[in-house]
């Protein structure tokens, strides 16, 4: 896996994952697969994001989503979970606080759900395999619309 | 197996590992087993439900599961250790997830459970009864097998 | 909550500590388990006579093949039947001097002695605790399971030994004919049965056709091809005209490569292989279902290659019997043949006539007819081998056609049993033209130049 110590110093432009104040968005990872949540993290952490906090289910990213509450600029949401699955949590966070911004994780084939999110709130989805590009964008898509 | 189920396993086993390992994948011929234990010493298994019962199971030996999980991971990894199987488990579920959309496109309503990995040391798996479609996969990290066995909820 | 689950609640209340307390101690059911290919049994105890180790079985000819040979249990001789054949399981050699675990049942007025891997122990259990068989725990024939349980960490699954042993006439002639070859060799030691063995074997020579036996050699080998009582009234009959054919070509009788299998089995395949059916065809088939009920058939066409079979049988039934259900399962081991059937096309040329102007047919993108979604509903297409049992529901109809021929006699035998475990009391079994059945529980009946079996189990 590339991080950003692999790309030559040429072309130094910031970190997609500083703010304009220089400070990194900070990120929740909510999803039950160890391997899903290092991959999101290596991506993001390469672009200068902090990952606030990784949870393991619906129930445990609510909770802390609401512990790091305002410090937290965006969730990514996996939908399969157990114990409370991803659109579960995603209503909930965004009944308690309507400005959250989630992002979707879903595998192929969760069209209905991804469609069902979307609808209840999330801003946005990634369809698994992931890829640094398609990550990146769609993280930066969200963050940057207002 | 019900012919038309056959070819989305077959090509969702390929496009996954082809795009998420990036090395040459080979399939070897198809064929039909009566009694589906696995046997080469790390097994995922995803469940099917839906208009069907059954399910998937992906089959392969430890050091071919670690060479894949390094790759995935994009480091070498030594031992077949908790982040390597979630790393396995991870590519039966696409795997499947694919297959399963392939087939909703086909008509046919399947879904997928959550998906379990096993061991050696842990190798539990009763099995259905139900014949077996084996597909072998083969590539430099060594063979997996996939055999897929669904039985339609009459 | 809903009112569903406050009923539950208080009916678990009502039961007193001391009921509860007696529902765990109960245990009305022992069984003896024992294991087999790393399987955890167990068989009721009510049927378990004793526990006992041999090697040396007699052998007994013309016994199922699982059958390993009888016994002589202190002067009574018993059958002994070998587990793992029976359930079709991977058999382990046993080394020499090693001694068989025997289980000794008492099934119904027989005794039988059956082989295990490892025989364990007896453990007691509440029969409540039992629960019932789900093809998700076996992988041997479901109906021969009586239950599953899970004791002392263990899951164990319970035989139904009556189902599994219980053919009292089978059990009786394989004890008539084992105290006879039990006798032969106990009174001088083996030889006298391998003698009496020759004697007959040579005067069997004698009286077939020395070409006949190779020929049946030779079509096992080059085309998988078994003679034996269901086809061998063909192989007789067209053995002369292929002598005459070879000889007057200065070509060797005897076959002699793959080629010339197949050259001698070409008129054994029955009308219309590979094809639609024809007007005769569909007439005789027809005629074989005046006995049936009209209004439902469920049909199993194994062997169907690319389906022209299968597809014959479901619009000959749909314009016969428009309001019937019909539902039509179709498999066969070639995997190109068989992927083909779903989209198969014909030629106009290939199509009879009653076909094409069924109504159920329509052109296809590219040239050819296909059948009309409303007729391709009606069947289901498998890459499956019918050697592995499958989850076909009772079915009406049989059509496999060719099919036994291509199978050794044990798996013949199993087919054949197969059949008519699937097939409804009085349902029918279609063979290929050339095939017979000759087993007990099978019916000919005659019809329009065709014959079928009708199952005559209880």
């Amino acid at each position: 896996m590339k991080t950003k110590q692999d790309f030559p110093n040429i072309n130094q432009r910031p970190p997609d994952g500083r703010k304009e104040s220089g400070k990194p968005y900070r990120v929740l990872i909510v999803d039950d697969s160890m391997f899903v949540t290092k991959q999101i993290e290596q991506i993001l952490t390469s672009e200068g994001f902090d990952v606030a906090a990784t949870a393991e289910n619906g129930q445990d990213g609510l909770e802390k989503y609401k512990e790091l509450y305002p410090n937290v600029d965006l969730v990514t949401m996996d939908i399969t979970m157990p114990v409370m699955d991803g659109v579960t949590s995603l209503e909930k966070i965004i009944e308690f606080d309507k400005e959250a911004k989630i992002i979707m994780i879903s595998a192929l084939g969760k069209q209905d759900l991804v469609k069902k999110s979307l609808l209840l709130g999330a801003k946005n989805y990634i369809v698994k395999p992931l890829d640094r590009k398609k990550v990146l964008e769609r993280v930066l898509m969200t963050l940057k619309k207002q | 197996m019900r012919v038309e189920y056959i070819n989305p396993f077959v090509e969702a086993a390929f496009s996954v590992l082809k795009e998420v390992l990036r090395i040459e994948i080979k399939r070897g011929e198809l064929y039909l087993k009566s009694v589906s234990q696995p046997v080469l010493g790390v097994t995922a298994i995803v469940g099917l439900a839906g208009d069907v019962e059954g399910r998937v199971l992906f089959d392969m030996g430890e050091a071919t599961a670690i060479k894949i999980a390094s790759a995935m991971n994009g480091e070498l990894m030594k031992k077949f250790d908790d982040l390597a199987k979630a790393t396995i488990t991870e590519l039966a579920n696409m795997i499947t997830a694919q297959a399963v959309t392939k087939l909703h496109e086909l008509g046919f309503e399947f879904d997928l459970t959550p998906p379990a990995i096993f061991t050696g040391d842990n190798m539990e798996v009763t099995d259905t009864g139900i014949e077996a479609l084996i597909v072998p996969i083969e590539m430099e990290f060594g063979k997996i097998e996939i055999n897929v066995a669904i039985r339609e909820k009459n | 909550m809903s009112s569903i689950y406050s009923d539950y609640d208080t009916m678990e209340s009502e039961e007193s500590e001391a009921e509860r307390e007696e529902k765990q101690a109960k245990i009305d059911f022992k069984m003896v388990t024992f294991s087999l290919a790393d399987r955890a049994y167990g068989l009721d105890i009510m049927c378990v006579k004793e526990i006992s180790k041999a090697d040396r079985f007699t052998m007994v000819p013309n016994t199922p093949f699982y059958v390993e040979g009888v016994y002589n249990l202190r002067g009574e001789i018993i059958p002994i039947i070998n587990m793992r054949r029976m359930f079709h399981l991977e058999e382990v050699e046993r080394k020499k001097g090693e001694l068989a675990n025997i289980l000794i049942l008492r099934i119904e007025e027989s005794i039988i002695g059956v082989i295990v891997d490892r025989i364990e122990n007896v453990i007691g259990l509440d029969s409540s605790t039992i629960q019932p068989r789900h093809p998700l725990f076996t992988d041997i024939n479901m109906k021969y399971i009586h239950g599953i349980v899970e004791t002392g960490d263990k899951l164990y699954v319970i035989l139904d030994a009556d189902r599994i042993f219980g053919d009292e006439q089978g059990l009786a002639e394989i004890r008539q004919s084992g105290q006879q070859e039990h006798a032969d060799k106990e009174t001088t030691g083996g030889k006298a049965t391998e003698k009496k063995e020759a004697a007959v074997g040579k005067k069997k020579a004698d009286n077939i056709d020395q070409d006949f036996l190779f020929i049946k050699d030779t079509l096992a080998t080059f085309a998988q091809f078994y003679v034996d009582e269901t086809n061998q009234a063909w192989v007789e009959h067209r053995l002369p005209e292929w002598k005459s054919m070879r000889k007057a070509g200065k070509e060797n009788v005897q076959l002699m490569n793959p080629e010339d299998a197949l050259l001698f089995l070409k008129p054994f395949y029955s009308a219309c292989t590979g094809r639609l059916w024809d007007e005769a065809q569909r007439d005789g088939f027809l005629s074989l279902l005046s006995s049936m009920k009209r209004n439902s058939f469920k049909v199993w066409n194994p062997g169907t290659g690319k389906g022209s079979e299968a597809f014959s049988i479901a619009a000959i039934l749909r314009v016969a019997y428009p309001d019937a259900r019909i539902k039509v399962w179709a498999c066969d081991m070639d995997l190109l043949a068989i992927s083909a059937a779903p989209s198969m096309s014909w030629n106009k040329a290939d199509i009879p006539q009653y076909m094409s102007s069924s109504g159920f047919m329509a052109e296809a993108t590219g040239g050819g007819y296909q059948f009309v979604p409303a007729l391709k509903d009606l069947l289901y297409f498998e890459y499956h081998d019918v050697r592995h049992g499958s989850a076909l529901p009772d079915l009406d109809i049989i059509v496999a056609r060719d099919i036994i021929s291509f199978y050794d006699a044990a798996e013949k035998a199993r087919l054949l049993e197969y059949f008519s475990d699937r097939l409804s009391a009085g349902g029918l079994l279609v063979l290929g033209d050339n095939e017979t059945v000759h087993a007990r529980g099978w019916r000919r009946i005659e019809g329009k130049k065709i014959a079928g079996y009708l199952n005559e189990k209880s």
